[in-house]
């Protein structure tokens, strides 16, 4: 029955996506160019889509195992909030959750159409086309209401597509993927990047619009900068949150190992990092028009790109957790996406092209453009570094494998030539800067950068490369702090007290301020990227109950072991106290465990972190031998940073979404008195 | 270090610095904006006695920095001699591929194989062999593509001279976007 309806919200939601395509053309190119005449196509699609989600949910909560995906991806013992998040776990319940989010963003455009905006109507009928791809994809090969009709080996599967026919039911399900399952920050992490990739479909919409209309100049950027942005924070936290959850799940103590659909993720960030960047040249200088339609075309494409690779299998990866017929629509698609955007974009380069008008290199444009040059050719050695064994393999037929180590080294370069951009780009003024007007306002992020060095030496730092990353990111943060109590303080001097000074001075360039909080963010990442790769200690040692060992300055000790059972697992674990150098202090207790899921034969090492002021103590078995243990015990140092780095990036998006951007409606809404009571 | 002078003076003898606001004090139409008060804004480090550099603060401009450049090249000077033998076997791991395994290297899987062939690395260095001597012998074992660090010799060159290729097409596309005409001074952007 739930499955019946779900089909039939996926088909209502379907059928409003191709209406809202013709109706939006159509309305587009009408003289009244009247939002309400695509009300009920956005209205089909958001209800269809959101009711097909629902239906999901209700089904996998209800343990409905005639339908296979439930029968597959979730068992009765699944706790709650993973039974929850089962329902994007896999294929097609992803493909579920593209698709409400895509309606969900399509009608928060729609109540930003104001009658007369031929732009924002055509943008809603690009952003049905895109529903169409979605919503056709989950009314055909990735239908998530598939019946089950054939159970083998306690395995479902699905004759058609359709949900039609005799279903077998199932005692149990399966259950998700245990190590879906292992950790809470599995239900946050992708819902985080799809809101990001789908968020991207906004300004991707209004840019082909604005080509289709022959509507170059800024207006589709000032319109779309809140969205890129919004998409551009969940993007960076669910990334983020990736690399928290492999760091506190996989048991090596890594956070990012360059896998192919690590850099699925990275490539679209990238992408809108240097896209939300060359926008902002734009809509200041009106430079770089042409390259802004390129950049957030192949932002977009990347997304599609990205899911590809995750759900096609088509590169050898640890989170390809799912193949299917999939993978080739999801290419065509992209094939669509690739030619028909740039087919149109070529048509239009006429009217596109801006007039060269870069007065000089050393200017704030200078910097921001370096920045684009980093990103994209970033963005470019990646893919192709991803792709690069498909390709030989393609027409040599010799395998190889392109790794970390390639990665790292093309990384750290580029890593350290951006902070320095960072750092001199926030004190460039517009246009020209004279080589001392710089000097003048980088010399004190320069001493800053020179004495956080010398610190690091101080301390005991003697890795060349940790102490250059310290440098530089006491550069960026000396030189913007620097900035910004210099113009606090001239505001105070302006008559206002030091808070109101300290205030306006961010209050009145949210945008510019937003951008500078990020960039510490980033000073503050490239620190801890260096520290924990470069200063991180590994160490693997033996140890029976009561033993100890010292690593690196702590102390660990075996305490004890425990078993228990949990809902679809087993769980073996040791008690390991931690201890200063001299095993005299206790720092913290903690419990390594090995996970044995049983239905899936597959056992889990699940790591133990305690996170002091400095070091992460991260401990993990490595192997259980009779009454002793062989422990695997690993010291990062400032791990923690790497998170509170990441967090300051976030904030830095949240408080540029404050900047103020004339949108056009204002100016619409007070030629004509337009009444939007539609929204 | 340079002189001491104001920044007003600065203004008047550096012909071609024609904007130095902070992108906040240029409204859209290209003129400052005003602030509530209506008062025009201060630009950006005009007239300002507070980043003009007074004499005691010379001694410490110039201190500071020496001090600390002295610190960092005496800390750093005696360079890492010897990698200590952990640090060398996950590097090793980490440019080599689980051969069984879904792109994941030796140290970053969980599998017994991959747990083998760590204690394997660890082994071969305590025997004293290079770290070119274990990549062969991981390559007489399972093969080129065990290698997650494409050699640089033969194919492997494409990896690196392509994105090059374009950093410099990059680069002279920068090149070109930079007028041709000396900038006017005041230009209605």
């Amino acid at each position: 029955m739930i499955a019946i309806l779900g089909y039939i919200a996926i088909l209502v939601a379907l059928t409003g996506a191709v209406t809202l395509v013709f109706t939006g053309i159509r309305s587009s190119k009408s003289q009244a160019q009247d939002p309400s005449s695509v009300r009920v196509p956005v209205f089909a699609l958001v209800g269809g889509g959101v009711a097909a989600f629902v239906f999901l949910e209700v089904a996998i909560l209800t343990h409905d195992f005639s339908i296979a995906y439930v029968a597959q991806n979730s068992a009765l013992k699944t706790p709650l909030v993973f039974l929850f998040a089962s329902g994007w776990a896999a294929l097609e319940g992803s493909v579920v959750l593209w698709g409400v989010l895509l309606s969900i963003f399509t009608w928060l455009v729609w109540r930003r159409v104001w009658p007369g905006d031929g732009l924002g109507l055509g943008a809603l009928a690009v952003m049905g086309a895109v529903s169409v791809f979605w919503f056709g994809l989950m009314a055909t090969a990735a239908n998530p209401f598939a019946l089950c009709t054939e159970l083998a080996d306690g395995f479902c599967s699905a004759s058609s597509w359709l949900p039609v026919g005799d279903a077998v039911v199932a005692a149990d399900g399966v259950g998700p993927n245990p190590l879906l399952a292992n950790h809470i920050l599995m239900a946050v992490h992708p819902p985080m990047l799809y809101v990001g990739y789908v968020g991207l479909t906004v300004p991707f919409a209004f840019a082909i619009a604005a080509l289709a209309r022959s509507e170059p100049g800024k207006v589709w950027l000032d319109r779309t900068h809140r969205w890129s942005v919004i998409a551009w924070v969940f993007l960076t936290a669910g990334i983020l949150l990736g690399g928290w959850w492999s760091y506190e799940v996989l048991g090596w103590g890594g956070y990012w190992a360059w896998d192919p659909v690590e850099n699925a993720a990275l490539l679209p960030w990238l992408a809108a990092t240097a896209f939300i960047h060359s926008a902002i040249v734009q809509q200041r200088r009106s430079m770089l028009q042409a390259w802004n339609f390129v950049l957030i075309i192949a932002t977009f494409a990347l997304t599609i790109f990205g899911t590809f690779v995750t759900r096609s299998g088509v590169i050898a990866s640890v989170h390809a957790f799912s193949q299917s017929a999939v993978g080739p629509a999801l290419l065509a698609f992209l094939a669509v996406v690739i030619f028909g955007s740039l087919g149109l974009f070529a048509m239009r380069a006429g009217t596109v092209a801006s007039a060269p008008r870069l007065d000089s290199l050393s200017s704030r444009e200078g910097f921001l453009l370096l920045n684009n040059m980093l990103m994209t050719l970033f963005a470019f050695t990646v893919l192709f570094g991803t792709t690069f064994p498909l390709l030989v393999e393609a027409f040599t037929g010799r395998e190889v494998s392109v790794g970390q180590p390639f990665f790292d080294r093309v990384a750290v370069p580029f890593g350290m030539i951006l902070l320095l951009a960072i750092g001199f780009g926030a004190v460039a003024p517009w246009r020209v800067a004279s080589a001392q007007i710089m000097w003048e306002r980088s010399r004190f992020g320069m001493n800053a950068g020179l004495v956080s060095a010398a610190v690091a030496v101080l301390l005991g730092v003697r890795s060349v490369p940790v102490v250059l990353v310290v440098g530089l990111a006491g550069f960026v943060i000396g030189t913007i702090v620097h900035l910004y109590l210099h113009q606090a303080r001239r505001a105070r001097d302006g008559g206002k007290s030091w808070p109101a000074a300290a205030a306006s001075t961010f209050g009145n360039d949210l945008g510019f301020w937003g951008g500078q909080i990020a960039h510490i963010g980033v000073a503050l990442v490239a620190v801890a990227l260096a520290t924990t790769s470069a200063l991180a200690v590994r160490s693997e040692v033996t140890l029976a109950p009561g033993e100890t060992a010292v690593v690196a300055g702590y102390c660990v000790e075996y305490r004890s072991a425990f078993e228990r059972n949990e809902p679809e697992r087993l769980v073996q674990g040791i008690r390991v106290a931690v201890y200063d150098a001299s095993c005299t202090s206790e720092r913290a207790q903690l419990e390594p465990r090995l996970h044995e899921y049983p239905k899936f034969g597959q056992v889990i090492a699940t790591p133990d972190v305690w996170t002091g002021l400095v070091d992460d103590v991260y401990v993990n078995i490595a192997g259980l031998e009779g009454a002793s243990v062989r422990l695997s015990v690993l010291i990062f140092p400032l791990q923690w940073l790497l998170w509170f780095g990441g967090s300051v990036i976030v904030a830095g998006g949240l408080v540029a979404l404050g900047r103020k951007v004339r949108t056009g409606r204002t100016v619409a809404a007070s030629n004509s008195q337009v009444d939007d009571s539609h929204a | 270090m340079p002189e001491r002078r104001n920044e007003g003076e600065a203004d008047q003898t550096t012909p071609g610095v024609t904007d130095q606001r902070t992108p906040l004090s240029r409204g859209p139409s290209g003129l400052p904006r005003r602030g509530k008060s209506g008062k025009r804004r201060l630009n950006f480090f005009r007239d300002d006695r507070h980043l003009s550099v007074r004499p005691a603060g010379v001694a410490v401009w110039l201190v500071v920095p020496a001090v600390a450049l002295v610190v960092i090249v005496v800390g750093l000077w005696p360079s890492q001699s010897t990698a200590d033998p952990q640090a060398r076997a996950h590097a090793l791991a980490v440019s080599l591929k689980c051969p069984i395994c879904a792109g994941e290297s030796i140290a970053a899987s969980q599998t017994d194989l991959a747990e083998d062939l760590r204690r394997l690395i660890a082994a071969e260095i305590a025997d004293g062999s290079s770290d070119e001597e274990i990549r062969t012998l991981f390559v007489a074992s399972y093969g080129e593509q065990v290698l997650l660090d494409p050699p640089a010799g033969g194919w492997g060159i494409a990896l690196w001279a392509l994105p090059l290729l374009l950093g410099v097409i990059g680069a002279g596309a920068i090149s070109r976007l930079r007028r041709k005409e000396p900038a006017a001074v005041e230009e209605g952007a």
